[in-house]
């Protein structure tokens, strides 16, 4: 078994053709060649430290202000779930807990211990961290629900004085973390996880 | 389970069925021609091909459909909400507009471009990028048609979207009586033969047959 790398190949991350690593360009599809992404493990700790910093305005300002017979509440995310809770539509509080809470600092976490673990001399088996890449790249968009459901509440509910929903701060911060997450995975590259594998020669 | 290789590969184009593993950059030997089952890294695991039919017939058919309730769900109300003895029911465009009108314009512009604007032209792509191969001609516009396709695929949200307006449909129910438009079943059915076309239309077959067209004289 040999790597691109060993054999002085590059593979294209657009058309998967392996290109002498001292192009420039990938032979087949003319997109931008690396062995690696540059800077990868910088790129996606600084892409997820903005997240991670821009999850807290998206927590702590309202992502809907609702008004109904004159009477103006303001909803965060949390509180968002927690009337759900108790109107009894809990499938509907699992699926925004799960996908506004739960997927974000999973992301972030996962991330953080990925990048970490690129760097370490023994880290956990490669295979499984390849898992928690892929689940991390995976769940990264879902997290969108909720900005999407705040969409939908703005352009439906403007029925003259009686109710409205306006969107709040918060709906731009969100998806400001949910892209920037995404952009993080991105830029995270899953060929350092085996890297070091390979040097080694160790076996899993 | 393919085979990994131990020699570099040679450095002609002929090697083409030698890929490299983008998640654990092993070269893998993929055999494209013959194969009939997917293709996946031996070491890590990775679905390097679906080794879909190379005839590209299904995936344009599937995105000609989604191009077609994409125009449906863009045309027709989307959702009609009552309260109270008033109605008002929303298009689409409308509810997208209403983000911007309240001062949400930078939701609005996401919202517009993941939900819309980036599935629908990746739809055109798939059509186009299926009748040139079809028509076998070695246009110029291929291997950049081909590239942003698959380059856009990380970014379409029609699925989320989806799953984001039964959602709300739910979180409304107990306030007002909603009632689903042609729009919200043709962009659920937009959804589905988007998924669908994406899936059928794999990336390894279709860069084979870029190959083959560029190669042919």
């Amino acid at each position: 078994m040999t790597t691109a790398l060993a054999s002085g190949r590059a593979v294209c991350h657009v058309c998967l053709h392996p290109s002498p690593a001292s192009e420039s360009a990938c032979r087949r599809c003319g997109s931008t060649l690396h062995a690696r992404i540059p800077h990868s493990l910088q790129r996606t700790m600084a892409l997820g430290l903005g997240a991670a910093l821009l999850y807290l305005p998206a927590n702590l300002l309202p992502i809907m202000v609702t008004s109904q017979f004159g009477r103006t509440t303001e909803n965060t995310i949390i509180g968002g779930v927690v009337r759900l809770i108790e109107a009894g539509s809990y499938p509907v509080a699992a699926v925004i807990l799960i996908a506004s809470v739960l997927i974000p600092l999973g992301k972030l976490a996962a991330l953080a211990l990925l990048c970490w673990a690129a760097r370490q001399r023994r880290p956990a088996p490669p295979r499984q961290r390849t898992a928690l890449y892929r689940v991390t790249e995976f769940v990264g968009k879902w997290s969108m629900v909720d900005v999407f459901v705040v969409a939908v509440l703005v352009g439906l509910v403007q029925i003259g004085g009686i109710m409205q929903v306006k969107p709040g701060g918060a709906a731009l911060a969100f998806a400001g973390v949910v892209v920037l997450t995404m952009l993080a995975a991105e830029s995270f590259d899953p060929r350092l996880i085996w890297d070091r594998y390979g040097r080694e020669g160790a076996r899993d | 389970m393919q085979p990994a290789i131990d020699q570099p590969p040679p450095d002609s184009a002929a090697a083409q069925d030698i890929v490299g593993c983008l998640e654990c950059d092993l070269l893998v030997r993929v055999g494209l021609q013959r194969a009939s089952h997917a293709a996946y890294c031996p070491r890590c695991g990775y679905l390097l091909t679906d080794a879909t039919d190379d005839t590209f017939v299904q995936p344009f058919a599937l995105a000609l459909a989604a191009l077609i309730f994409a125009v449906l769900a863009v045309s027709f109300p989307f959702l009609a909400v009552s309260a109270a003895g008033l109605e008002n029911s929303m298009t689409l465009f409308a509810a997208i507009g209403s983000l911007a009108r309240f001062g949400a314009d930078g939701v609005a512009v996401a919202t517009l471009a993941f939900v819309l604007l980036i599935p629908v032209a990746m739809m055109l792509g798939v059509v186009a990028l299926c009748l040139l191969l079809r028509a076998e001609r070695a246009s110029p516009a291929l291997v950049p048609l081909a590239r942003l396709l698959f380059r856009l695929n990380a970014w379409s949200m029609a699925d989320v979207f989806a799953i984001g307006v039964i959602v709300s449909l739910v979180k409304l129910s107990s306030m007002a009586e909603i009632v689903p438009g042609t729009a919200f079943w043709a962009y659920i059915a937009f959804t589905v033969t988007f998924l669908l076309a994406m899936t059928r239309l794999d990336r390894l077959t279709v860069w084979h047959a870029v190959d083959r067209l560029r190669a042919a004289p």
